[in-house]
């Protein structure tokens, strides 16, 4: 027996939790297909950085939304996601790494973002534990971390309560189409009669568009973290590296998150499987270098996860206008986390309105048709064409109850 | 002649004094702990004619000696509280005999038992819906009990977590933190498994377990670096 659904979301994730959230606060009944359990893979093992330094620009505008959103998620949500704003440090080494930091927060400084330079004495100021190394930094006072795990849970259990129904240990297996316009969403369990189907799978994403015939070009990179015993807390800020080696910071509990690339996480795979033994020490080589005062902390745990890496790092945003009813919200490249409040919002927003209140054109699945390196040509989400078929109806439903 | 119950503790008491066999009257009953208590030890079942019950068993009080029984089997009535006016159907009307006979009975029975262990008759004779308060007590008591000591998260919390839709360790583990302290698990994960196979209704096995994580136990900062 199919079961109908006003909207379909692949991936139960914190991008598929927040979708979900959004469109069961505008009085759609979503379904959330997930494979395995509630935040299993990326949101399940991410670092929490809620930050706009160092961003992409063209992403910018979404992030400081976004940094809006989360102040008040705890209010908003009904439960404490451990956000914590307290600045976000990135820290350089060399000369040759201060002038490329202090080139990019002027680039940085052009979208409005708030944040400074600082100098050896003035990080020692926000934090006076980091090593000998550290010859400056820069500093967004709005940046700050979250617990993802509790971000995910929260807009889980709040889209829930509103009427968002997930489906938890089924693999969508096929999307099925009639006259080239989405109708069903086959699962290895259930049937979903649905004319939207949101692609919020994360590193699946490419799979799912490729259920509709569509592709982008993505691929799966590795990714290795690691969480220290707790320790009294020593600062509060999200810390980073000008090259991006390694990130981290303390969660609220006290331990110490750590992850880090060494740069060979894409040629790491032999027959099939990473061979990533030296990634840990690497990771924990850097800590000692940058953090000296944490050589007597026990590591207790090291995992890690796979970043839905796009070719030009941006996500695929909205509606593809090849296949009416299919949304995408997938591809993050690794800093999803972030903005993962605005996306829900604006997904919803754009299926709900047709529009959204931030532009997103810059994200449309489109981009790639003419090579990475030219503008995009397609009319993307600032003209949505296709979907005209969908909305009216949405909104008579709407008028109806 | 009155149907005669053996029970277990006259069992155990032959098998302490070392006979390798019981006698049980014609037409006794057996109880069901008693009965596979013979099993258990393989004692020889001798019956015996309702007369020649052992002593011993006698003075054990749990046998009723023969009274003189009247005619017809006597129904006993609910409302009569005295043990001591009491006559039980004869052997032969076993088969007939009346529910209410047999409530008599296990009420005679559970008073017996009270005697032995020194009870009054009020703790254990309780209403239905007294037992089910104490027994949800008891469930709030469990729900209070710590199951992940490193991170201190309760039997309550992994259940809400569980009824909130998680179906893995790693899930429970995600929402609880469950597992994530200095242990890393290896304490509460087994438990942690029980509980998601009680509330789930899946054996213990069909639990998957953890993704295994390294480091093995927990290790400096500094070594791990240099290793």
């Amino acid at each position: 027996m199919p079961i109908k659904a006003d909207a379909v979301i692949i991936g139960g994730g914190v991008m598929g939790c927040a979708i979900a959230y959004n469109l069961a606060k505008e009085g759609l009944k979503p379904v959330v297909v997930e494979k395995s359990d509630i935040g299993g893979e990326a949101s399940g093992s991410n670092g929490g950085g809620v930050r706009q330094s160092a961003r992409n620009l063209k992403e910018m505008p979404l992030a400081m939304e976004s940094i809006q959103i989360y102040g008040g998620l705890h209010e908003e949500l009904g439960m404490d996601v451990e956000y914590v704003r307290e600045g976000n440090l990135r820290l350089c080494t060399s000369d040759k790494e201060l002038e490329t930091m202090r080139q990019s927060v002027e680039n940085q400084k052009t979208t409005g973002l708030q944040l400074e330079m600082l100098d050896r004495k003035q990080v020692l100021a926000i934090n006076p534990y980091v090593g000998e190394k550290v010859i400056g930094a820069s500093f967004c006072a709005t940046d700050g971390h979250a617990n993802p795990l509790l971000v995910t849970y929260a807009f889980f259990k709040k889209a829930k309560s509103l009427g968002a129904q997930f489906y938890t240990h089924e693999e969508a297996r096929e999307i099925r189409l009639r006259k080239g316009k989405v109708t069903a969403v086959v699962t290895d369990k259930n049937t979903f009669e649905t004319d939207l189907v949101v692609d919020a799978a994360g590193t699946a994403g490419r799979k799912v568009a490729n259920m509709v015939g569509l592709d982008f070009p993505m691929r799966p990179l590795f990714s290795e973290a690691m969480i220290t015993e707790p320790y009294p807390a020593l600062f509060k800020q999200m810390i980073g590296h000008a090259k991006g080696l390694f990130y981290g910071r303390q969660t609220v509990h006290g331990p110490f998150f750590w992850g880090g690339f060494v740069g060979t996480e894409q040629f790491i795979y032999r027959q099939g499987k990473p061979s990533f033994h030296y990634i840990g020490p690497a990771i924990s080589q850097l800590v000692l270098d940058f953090f000296p005062v944490l050589k007597d902390i026990h590591v207790i745990r090291m995992w890690s996860g796979l970043i839905a890496q796009m070719s030009d790092g941006l996500p695929v945003l909205g509606f593809a206008q090849e296949v009416p009813g299919f949304v995408f919200a997938t591809a993050f490249s690794g800093h999803g986390f972030g903005l993962a409040p605005v996306i829900g919002r604006l997904i919803s927003e754009l299926i709900m309105d047709c529009t959204t209140s931030i532009p997103i054109s810059d994200f449309c699945y489109g981009r790639f048709s003419r090579g990475s390196d030219q503008e995009c040509s397609c009319q993307g989400n600032a003209a949505c064409t296709t979907i005209t078929a969908i909305c009216p109806m949405k909104r008579e439903w709407l008028k109806s109850i | 002649m009155a149907p005669v119950f053996i029970f277990a503790e006259q069992v155990r008491k032959i098998l302490q004094s070392g006979e390798k066999e019981i006698e049980i009257p014609s037409g006794a009953r057996i109880s069901a702990a008693a009965r596979e208590l013979i099993k258990d030890h393989r004692l020889r079942i001798k019956t015996v004619p309702i007369e020649t019950v052992t002593t011993a068993e006698k003075s054990a009080g749990k046998i009723e000696p023969p009274e003189p029984q009247p005619e017809e089997p006597k129904i006993i009535q609910d409302d009569a509280a005295s043990n001591e006016a009491k006559v039980d159907p004869p052997a032969e009307a076993i088969d007939k005999i009346s529910e209410a006979a047999i409530e008599d009975i296990v009420e005679r029975v559970i008073a017996r038992f009270n005697e032995i262990r020194g009870l009054k008759p009020t703790e254990t004779t309780v209403e239905t819906g007294a037992v089910l308060k104490k027994k949800s007590e008891h469930q709030a008591d469990l729900d209070d009990l710590v199951i992940c000591r490193c991170e201190e998260i309760t039997r309550g919390e992994i259940k809400e977590a569980i009824r909130n839709g998680m179906r893995t360790l790693n899930g429970v583990k995600r929402i609880t933190r469950a597992g994530m302290g200095l242990c890393q698990g290896q304490t509460c994960q087994r438990l942690v498994a029980q509980i998601l196979s009680e509330e789930l209704g899946i054996s213990a096995a069909e639990v998957d377990p953890t993704t295994a994580r390294g480091p093995v136990r927990p290790l400096r900062l500094e070594v791990f670096a240099n290793s």
